[in-house]
């Protein structure tokens, strides 16, 4: 069974539009994408002379026209990249549309020489595309997401501030509570970074080694001055049992 | 002559460059119907990353010519079809009704494009079905 989809009349958009449903939760935001490029597609389709569309036919359309879009962004962003850069620029969105229009052909595409970006055919072609068509606004109001949903969190969030050597689109640095301890600010001075590391992964409670060898409680990589001394003493095997035995006793009666 | 050629060279290059920030500042006073939102989300699922707010209307506005591009050949392949049925003139409306987006004419559209779009005639129920009584009770 064939149905079809009624296209809106694109010139006299009414003021009482109903507007697109608010994105839920629970919807998925490549459906929501899917759902308004639909609409795009269908004013496109209405504007070219189509009175109705079939719904696979409009549906077809529409995941053609995501996968071109998709396709040109990432052949814009290789280019960039294969320059050594992370923002595309005029020149990428050229090389990326020459890269699609070569299935069909473009003029000056058989130059040997390679096709010259700022004299392209192709953005001659959008710019008559441009010259000849009406402008066709999209046909609904899209639909602001809440803050609550996600959304990417701002570079640099809180007070921190990053040098402008690093990139926005990288993420924030952790807090610094999560890898550094109260009280362990002089143990780097005066060592290395890497056996800083090194006493702070084991303990940081106190002074440290950095402070002069001063016992620390629970300074862990260092020995406590004042500890038992252990008495070795030489004698033969029977004597040993013994002297045992008798720990053993005065062990027991304190335990009682 | 070679300073001259020069010259002709850098100013056509100029020319060029004029040309094409004008048509890219012009993107700016055009509204695409693939709204900016869209485009931007396709974007950044592939990857692109830009500040500039024309290259977006530029890809907008190649994405539009080229859904423009594969309907318009579809619509006609669609009056091509209807062309060799309606006659009378009294079928004129008929005519114009008939201008319906058929899967069949997008896929002849889209083959032209390198687009390859097999869309299946009907479902069946069972394998028996559409088959001569005498043959299902076989």
């Amino acid at each position: 069974m064939r149905t079809r989809s009624s296209l809106r009349h694109p010139k006299t958009p009414s003021a009482a539009a109903a507007a697109l449903p608010p994105p839920t939760p629970e919807s998925n935001p490549s459906d929501c994408a899917n759902g308004i490029a639909r609409i795009a597609v269908a004013q496109v389709c209405q504007s070219v002379g189509f009175k109705s569309a079939e719904a696979p036919a409009l549906e077809t359309l529409t995941r053609v026209a995501g996968l071109y879009l998709k396709t040109l962004a990432k052949a814009a962003a290789s280019y960039s990249g294969d320059s050594n850069r992370t923002e595309s620029n005029a020149f990428d969105v050229v090389n990326a549309l020459h890269e699609l229009e070569s299935a069909q052909g473009f003029a000056g595409a058989s130059d040997p020489r390679g096709c010259c970006l700022v004299r392209s055919s192709v953005v001659k072609d959008a710019q008559r595309f441009l010259n000849t068509i009406d402008e066709i606004p999209f046909a609904k109001p899209i639909p602001r997401a809440d803050g609550s949903e996600s959304s990417p969190a701002p570079p640099c969030s809180g007070a921190r501030l990053r040098g402008k050597h690093i990139p926005d689109w990288l993420p924030d640095f952790p807090e610094e509570s999560r890898y550094r301890e109260e009280g362990c600010e002089g143990i780097v001075e005066g060592r290395d970074v890497e056996l800083a590391l090194w006493e702070r992964t084991i303990s940081c409670g106190g002074e440290g080694v950095g402070a002069g060898g001063k016992t620390g409680e629970g300074s862990g990589g260092e020995l406590r001055r004042e500890r038992e001394r252990v008495k070795f003493q030489i004698c033969k095997r029977e004597e040993a049992t013994l002297i045992a035995k008798k720990k053993r006793r005065t062990m027991g009666d304190g335990d009682d | 002559m070679n300073q001259q050629q020069q010259q002709l060279g850098d100013g056509r290059r100029h020319d060029d460059d004029a040309v094409l920030a004008e048509f890219l500042s012009s993107l700016m006073d055009y509204t695409p119907t693939i709204p900016d939102e869209l485009v931007e989300h396709f974007l950044g699922k592939s990857g692109f990353h830009s500040p500039d707010v024309r290259l977006i209307r530029l890809v907008a506005v190649a994405t539009q010519k080229f859904v423009a591009d594969v309907a318009s050949d579809a619509l006609q392949h669609c009056k091509a079809r209807s062309a060799a049925v309606v006659k009378d003139k009294k079928d004129k409306q008929a005519k114009d009704k008939r201008l319906v987006l058929t899967m069949e004419d997008l896929s002849r559209a889209l083959r032209e494009y390198g687009v390859n779009v097999k869309h299946q005639e009907y479902f069946a129920d069972s394998p028996s079905t559409g088959m001569d009584p005498a043959s299902r009770e076989e």
